[in-house]
């Protein structure tokens, strides 16, 4: 057998297992969970859970070595499953793509566009690896930081290897770290990772849209349309985070807002552990998850809904959250300028110093990005069009997706334009023009995706709409 | 009634709008991804992860400068970037230590220098058996270079100075 064809079998039973660990837990949490669930979940919950346990061990002194990883990896997933033996329901699941579709018609543009999406993960699998890292921050401050750290076995090893010191949320660093301790990451199989967080977004998003009303084929097509969007697709086989953290945001927003809807507390604990792994994935993941958190406030404040279980999505949040700004605190060393920026921008704000300049340009960039096609393709005119020819001010307190997705979309329009705007305060940063240039089109993926959900609501069936 | 055909038509427009533009940028996602594929991915099937880097990054010159780095410079050496050739793939030691992994990479800053003004004789300050120095076109080195370092020339401008005792691969 040839070489890479092993190397092959090593990096897809490396994310077997993240996925094996990830099933296992969102069983644990749901008590019951359906296949598509399961799919699109899996691996992103073993991933941020093996790479914050990593984190946790190498800050604890454990050296990042195969045996410690295998080990750590098997006491989580043994707990894991004994977790979800004991809290599964033997209820039915639901069969989102396979079970039988009303009509032919139906049928058959469901798979179509279904073949079409997995062709698209196909090759963007191929481009992945077979370009290997080439962007300038991936390589910088995601494959070398976790390259360094595998060679030395500790996350302090990425002080000294590659860009901005340890003040980087260490998950999908760590996730590279995994595959270069345990295989070389010779191929390099770390790359499947990509593809895999595209494929796990789409899945979610077309769960979402059946569950809300809309026809599987419609939904089909809604996922074909978010597949096809040119920064998605790049950034599937590109080696950024952006797609990963957008794959965690919107999840946590999806599962917090099925935990309004039923008022459920392990729904909550899931959309709250996602936001978590989230905050855990980019630096601005914090700002995103509370702009998250306002709209589901905003939203329950509107239903008068006071059920909703804040601890359970709390507690997640404040034990990923809590352990990585604790350690962030204790590094004064690291680079931390991104995080003490907000604060600074905030005191200047107070003090009446508005850079009008800075926001003319933020607004301008934004409007010229909405038509780039090379970037965003034609969703954000789309489902900006449909969103604002299906707006209903009185669906805002009868219908809680609606209202909440609505409440989000701008909440994390605005937290992306305010991460834009506090650079205008930064002494020393380039200026708010080429930080756009550099930044803009990646990290305004959540709000795209999440736009592209509202506007697809509004293509739900007759009669699916309010939910009371 | 006619409230409600007005949504069936609006729907149906807005799915049509839909399925065009999916399929558009399909075949526009579907064009860029093979051209890659073909021009990169098939071309470079037979080199390493990091030669494919190498290439995609900044294509064929910087794989080849790449290349010729890897095979003159051994795996436990520290190569100083001396940061000279005016150009950040070559110039930004994080980005260049990818590629010469597991080497030590750092920049020759002033604080390296230790306040010696002169390029040149920082370089033979700093030099030691197991040291390397990447130059760019912005460099030239000095004849007293020379003599304690041997000089390595890529191409454009580009090259090493390499200790005297090492031996070379051809």
């Amino acid at each position: 057998m040839s070489n890479n064809l092993l190397l092959i079998i090593a990096d897809l039973l490396i994310l077997g297992g993240l996925y094996l660990l990830g099933a296992a837990v969102v069983i644990a949490i749901l008590g019951k969970a359906d296949r598509i669930a399961l799919l699109s979940l899996g691996l992103g919950v073993g991933a941020g859970i093996l790479s914050w346990s990593m984190f946790l061990a190498s800050w604890a002194g454990i050296p990042l070595t195969a045996g410690t990883v295998l080990g750590l990896y098997a006491v989580l997933t043994v707990a894991g499953v004994i977790l979800a033996r004991r809290t599964s329901k033997a209820d039915s699941v639901d069969k989102l793509i396979v079970a039988s579709p009303r009509g032919e018609l139906d049928s058959r543009l469901t798979r179509g566009s279904w073949i079409l999406i997995v062709l698209l993960i196909l090759a963007a699998a191929i481009l992945g690896v077979g370009l290997s890292y080439f962007g300038w921050d991936d390589i910088t401050n995601w494959a070398l930081k976790a390259y360094g750290i595998a060679l030395e076995g500790s996350i302090f090893a990425g002080r000294e290897w590659g860009a901005v010191g340890l003040s980087y949320p260490m998950n999908i660093t760590l996730l590279i770290a995994l595959f270069r301790i345990l295989d070389g990451n010779l191929l390099p199989g770390s790359k499947l990772l990509y593809p895999a967080f595209y494929a796990a977004l789409l899945l979610g998003c077309y769960s979402f849209w059946v569950m809300h009303g809309l026809k599987r084929w419609v939904a089909s097509l809604c996922s074909l349309l978010l597949a096809t969007t040119p920064i998605i697709f790049t950034h599937a086989y590109m080696g950024y985070t952006n797609l990963a953290f957008t794959f965690y945001l919107i999840m946590g927003l999806i599962w917090c807002l099925k935990s309004m809807e039923v008022r459920g507390t392990r729904e909550a604990l899931l959309g709250g552990l996602m936001l978590a792994v989230g905050l855990w994935t980019r630096p601005e993941g914090y700002v995103m998850c509370i702009a998250v958190i306002v709209a589901l406030v905003l939203g329950s404040i509107l239903r008068a809904q006071a059920s909703y279980h804040w601890l359970a999505a709390l507690i997640p949040l404040a034990m990923i959250g809590g352990s990585w700004f604790s350690f962030l605190r204790m590094q004064p060393a690291s680079d931390t300028a991104s995080y003490g920026l907000v604060g600074v921008a905030w005191r200047g704000m107070l003090a009446g110093q508005i850079h009008w300049s800075a926001l003319f340009t933020i607004l301008r960039f934004v409007a010229g990005q909405v038509l780039r096609f090379r970037d965003w393709g034609f969703v954000p005119a789309l489902m900006g069009g449909l969103t604002l020819l299906g707006f209903r001010p009185n669906a805002l307190r009868r219908d809680t997706v609606y209202g909440i997705l609505l409440f989000a979309t701008l909440t994390i329009g605005l937290a992306l334009l305010g991460f834009q705007y506090v650079v205008a305060y930064a002494p020393a940063a380039p200026g708010v023009y080429e930080w756009l240039s550099l930044e803009f089109s990646r990290v305004g993926m959540p709000a795209v995706v999440s736009l592209t959900l509202l506007g697809s609501l509004s293509l739900r069936e007759k009669g699916s709409e309010p939910r009371t | 009634m006619a409230k409600s055909s007005r949504a069936q038509v609006f729907k149906s427009i807005a799915l049509a709008a839909m399925g065009v533009v999916a399929l558009y940028q399909l075949a526009w996602v579907g064009q860029t991804g093979a051209r890659l594929a073909v021009n990169k991915v098939w071309v470079n099937r037979h080199l390493d992860a990091i030669s494919r880097s190498a290439d995609v990054a900044y294509g064929l010159d910087y794989l080849g400068y790449i290349d010729f780095l890897r095979r003159q410079i051994p795996p436990e050496a520290t190569v100083v970037d001396t940061r000279t050739s005016g150009l950040p793939q070559y110039d930004s030691p994080n980005f260049v230590r990818y590629f010469l992994f597991p080497r030590t990479t750092v920049p020759l800053t002033d604080a390296t220098c230790q306040g010696e003004p002169d390029i040149n004789q920082c370089i033979i300050s700093l030099s030691g058996p197991h040291t390397y120095f990447m130059y760019g076109a912005d460099f030239t080195p000095s004849a007293a270079i020379s003599g304690v370092l041997r000089v390595l020339p890529f191409k454009e401008g580009l090259g090493i100075l390499a200790p005297q005792t090492t031996q070379v691969t051809p």
